[in-house]
Formats: C-alpha cells, structure tokens, sequence
C-alpha cells in the first residue's frame, strides 16, 4: 500500500515537473546572433573593434544566462531575464551598426572626394587632349585611368575600402603620365620665347594690315580660329579644324602637321574635294631653310619630300585634315568672298602662355 | 578511527582522480586549429567568409569552455572535447565547398574576360567602318586610341587570373566591357553623325 502511493507521488511529480516544457526561448535571442553577423559583415571588428568586442561578450554572457535558465525544470523557468538581456545586447548591436555605417559612409565619402576629383581631372584632360587630337600617351593613360575608376567605384560599391587607396594611387599615377605627355606635346607653346615669337608674327600682319588698309587672316592654333583682320581690327572669327598632328609645326610630306609662319594666299579655288579652297604658299623661304637643316643634320630621310598644298579648306571645322585648316562649308563661303590672292594668312601655335588650355596643362596633379 | 581514516584516503584518491585526471583537450584543440588553418589555406577567407568566422567563433566558444573547465574543481572537458570534434568535422565541411567557390568565380571571371573581348572586338569592328584618313572627326580618333587602351587592359585580366584573384579579374573584365560598350555606342552616334551630314 505504501510503495503504492509512493509511485504514484512519484509520478504526479514527474508529470508536475517534468512534462511542463517552459516558456520559449525569447526571440531576441536568435536575433541578437543574426545582428552580431550583420555587424561582423558590415566590418565592425574593424570600424569599432573595442564596442564590437563588447558586444559579443554580452551576448555570450546573455547566452549562458539563457542556457543556465534552459537547464531548470519547466515549472522553475523563466526567462525574462534573459530576454531582457537580450533585448540590451540588440540595442546595444543597433547602435554600434549605426557607428560602424556612419564611419564607412564617412570613408567612402572621402574617397569619394578623391575619386571626384580625380575624375573631374580626367574629364579635363580628355576634353584638352579632344581638342589637340592628342592620341598617343596623353590619350591612352587617360583611359587606362578611367577603367581603373571605375573598378575604385565597384570597390567602393563593395565596400572594399582597404583596397581603394591602393587604386587611387594608381590612378594618380596614369593622370601623371597622362599630364607629362601633354607638357611634352604642348612644349613649344609652354615656352614663352616661342609664344613672344608669335605674338610679334601677329603683331606685324596686323600692322601690314592697319597701315595699307588690306584683310588679313589669323590662325590661332590652340584656340582654334581663324580671325580675319581688315584695317588692323578683327572682323570676323570662325572655328577651324587643323591637321591630324596640327599642334605641330609643318616639316614635311606626310607628318600631316599645320605648318607654323607668315604666308598669303596664292590661288583661290572655287570647287575643290573640300567645297572651296584657298591655297597657301607653303613651304615659304623659311620652311625651306629648315627642311634643308633637318636633312643636313639627318633628322630627315633623304627620301622625305617638304610637302605642300596646305589650304583653308571647307568640309567641317571638326574634321581632321593633312595639315590644311578647316572650316564650315558657311563659313568658308564668307572667307572665300573676303581672299584675294596675296592676302595674308599668319598661323601661330598661341599668342599667350595662360591660355586655359595651357594653365590646365601646367596645373599637375603633383 | 581507522576506519575514518580508511574513508578520508578513499576519498582523498577519488578526488585527486576527479581532478587531476581530467585532462584538458590539447589534441583535439590541435586539430580544430589545424583544420581552421585548412580552410584559411584554401582562401577560405575569400571565397567562404561567413563560414570561416562561425569556425572560428566555435573555436572561441571551446576554448571558453575549457577556460571555464579549468577553474572548475572537478573538471569536465567532455563538451569542449565534443566541440572540438565537431568543429573539425565543421571546417572539412567547408573546405569541402571552396573548390566549387573557387570554380564558380573563376568561371563567372572568365566569362565576363569573354564578354569584355567580345566588346571590344565589336568597338573595333565598328571603328573600322568609322572614315578614316582625311576627314576623318577627332573624336573617332580620339575613341581609337581609347579602344587601344582598354585592348591593353585585357591583358590584365589575365594577370588577375594567373593570380587567382577571381574578383578582381571579373571588376576589370566588367569595366573594360563598359568601356568597350560605350565606344561603340559613341561610334554608332558618330557615324550616323558623319551620314546625315552627307
């Protein structure tokens, strides 16, 4: 009778403490673990190493305070306490991931600036090698350049911040050898004795203008005009397209360079490949001197001829020629009507040391 | 009396057992170590990251509870030892899975090489239709020489692949591309440009 009643004491108190299974485990449990990862991707170890560490030592204490409560009998239970904690250690999380993505934010905005300025540079220095028809290393570092910005925004995308100063680097490099091929293209009108040279070119066939009451034209090579001067005062300016290497001076057959001095027009022709032209007289005496110096010296093959019929063509302003200057077929119609044979045509490299293309030039990176 | 003392010598050896015995799980936190290294090895840090940190947090986690085992008169290392344990099967696990990481980066790596190719033999193609000589715009020539550039580029592709640096072969791959892209788009425009002039 007794051992009866003892078996059935013992089995009212399993099913009393035993088969009750608790309360649940608090759900901010499991969604502190998940943030605690969030944090670890998002890179707090490395933005707030000292809060982040912290953290997780709050949440393991607060997981061995959930599993130390897990261990009692359901009926003993309770984890309000643990799911307070837990709730602490997500503010806790939440407010460290707010730091870890302001400190990010603030350095992909850095570098941000950076690649801001880097690419404006860029776009600068495209425009500037556009207009020199500059297709060599000035051209080709620029681009070079530019595909490595673009991986800087995928890093940046990524959030792969380590790796960007790296790349910024290297794209401070490209538009320095981009900015050294353009002085070294550009070396002659950097030069302020060979500006004072032009410049006293186009002082004098304004003067001949002014003083027998004649036209004249000017071609400014790095402004790209042409200005048709009558009496000694500009007239009329028009946009011109120059040869496929125009910034240089003109040597011989084939260098497809617009030749550099103080020539007139020789013969004017009304229905030219080009719409209308107006010949000039290239080589004149001087570029003769000078072919002859540079075949002396053996800067010239023997074979290589001086070249010739450079002329103020139509066809378009924006078009490339061999050394010819050209300009809207429009534009060549007023021109035509205002040549006459002998009119002068000066053609200069630039007529001032700070033109913008020129200051944008010497303004280096470094 | 002796038979007090027969019972405090019994109880004596059985604790000296409890605690001395108990020894600590060297081997086995080796071998966790060694099979983390493994995964670390395998790039594991690159191509399974997440994977990598909750190995090493379980390493942690051991290493706490042996810690706390440690300090505890009668010691137990059974759980950090069943850790352990798990935690190398754990790290196999993963290592298993990087080759296929590996492949599949590099593979989605070459395709975009591919693609980027592609592009930019497209670009030269349509730049070959583009005038050339005397008349030809600045700009064509201007994407020409770009063109030329992002056709060096393509070599560091390559470069990035003969590294195994997967990713940032698929970055350059994916830029070129564009570059290429946007070419062709520019040569297109310019054409019709050149056409409608006509």
């Amino acid at each position: 009778m007794h051992r009866t009643r003892l078996t059935a004491a013992l089995v009212a108190a399993l099913f009393a403490f035993g088969c009750r299974t608790g309360p649940p485990v608090p759900p901010e449990a499991k969604q502190a673990f998940e943030l605690e990862l969030r944090l670890w991707r998002a890179g707090a170890s490395v933005y707030a190493a000292e809060a982040y560490g912290g953290f997780r030592e709050r949440l393991k204490a607060a997981q061995t305070g959930l599993e130390r409560e897990s261990a009692k009998l359901g009926w003993f239970r309770d984890h309000q306490k643990a799911g307070a904690e837990f709730r602490a250690v997500l503010a806790l999380g939440a407010d460290i991931l707010a730091r870890v993505e302001a400190q990010k934010k603030a350095k992909a905005d850095s570098f941000g600036a950076e690649a801001e300025f880097l690419a404006r540079r860029i776009i600068e220095l495209q425009e500037i090698t556009l207009r020199l028809n500059e297709k060599g290393e000035a051209r080709r570092s620029l681009a070079l350049a530019e595909l490595a910005m673009a991986e800087v925004q995928t890093l940046n995308d990524k959030a792969a911040f380590e790796t960007i100063p790296g790349k910024l680097v290297s794209v401070r490099g490209m538009i320095g050898r981009s900015e050294a091929a353009l002085a070294a293209f550009l070396e002659r009108y950097l030069d302020p004795a060979q500006v004072k040279m032009w410049k006293s070119w186009v002082g004098r066939t304004i003067e001949d203008s002014k003083r027998a009451g004649t036209t004249a034209f000017v071609v400014n090579k790095i402004e790209r005009t042409m200005t048709v001067f009558r009496a000694g005062k500009p007239v009329r300016s028009f946009d011109v397209g120059l040869g496929m290497n125009g910034f240089s001076d003109k040597l011989h057959s084939g260098d497809n360079a617009t030749p550099e001095g103080l020539y007139k027009i020789i013969k004017k022709i009304p229905n030219s490949q080009f719409y209308k032209a107006l010949l000039i007289n290239y080589p004149n005496e001087e570029d003769r001197a000078r072919f002859e110096r540079a075949r002396k010296n053996g800067s010239l093959d023997s074979r290589t001829g001086i070249g010739g019929l450079i002329e103020i063509h139509g066809g378009g302003k924006d078009t490339l020629t061999r050394g010819c200057i050209g300009l809207e077929d429009t534009d060549m119609d007023v021109v035509f009507n205002l040549a006459t044979v002998g009119t002068p045509v000066t053609i200069v490299g630039a007529l001032e040391t700070d033109h913008p293309i020129l200051a944008a030039v010497k303004k280096r990176l470094e | 009396m002796k038979r007090l003392m027969k019972h405090l010598v019994l109880a004596l050896t059985v604790a000296i057992l409890f605690t001395s015995c108990a020894k600590q799980p060297t081997q086995e936190l080796n071998n966790a170590k060694a099979a983390i290294d493994a995964v670390v090895a395998e790039k594991g840090d690159v191509y399974a990251p997440d994977d990598l940190k909750k190995l090493n947090d379980d390493l942690q986690a051991a290493n706490d509870e042996i810690t706390a085992q440690s300090k505890k008169f009668f010691k137990k290392y059974g759980k950090a030892k069943e850790m352990l344990v798990k935690l190398v099967t754990d790290a196999d696990a993963v290592k298993a899975l990087i080759p296929a990481r590996i492949e599949e980066a590099k593979n989605n790596a070459l395709t975009a090489q591919n693609e980027a190719k592609a592009a930019v033999d497209e670009a030269k193609a349509l730049l070959e239709k583009a005038p050339k000589g005397k008349g030809t715009k600045a700009d064509i020539e201007a994407m020409k020489a770009d063109l030329g550039a992002a056709e060096t580029a393509l070599a560091e592709i390559q470069t990035a692949l003969d590294a195994q640096d997967y990713f940032g072969a698929k970055d350059k791959a994916v830029s070129i591309k564009d570059k290429a892209a946007a070419i062709s788009e520019q040569v297109k425009q310019a054409i019709e440009k050149v056409k409608g002039k006509r």
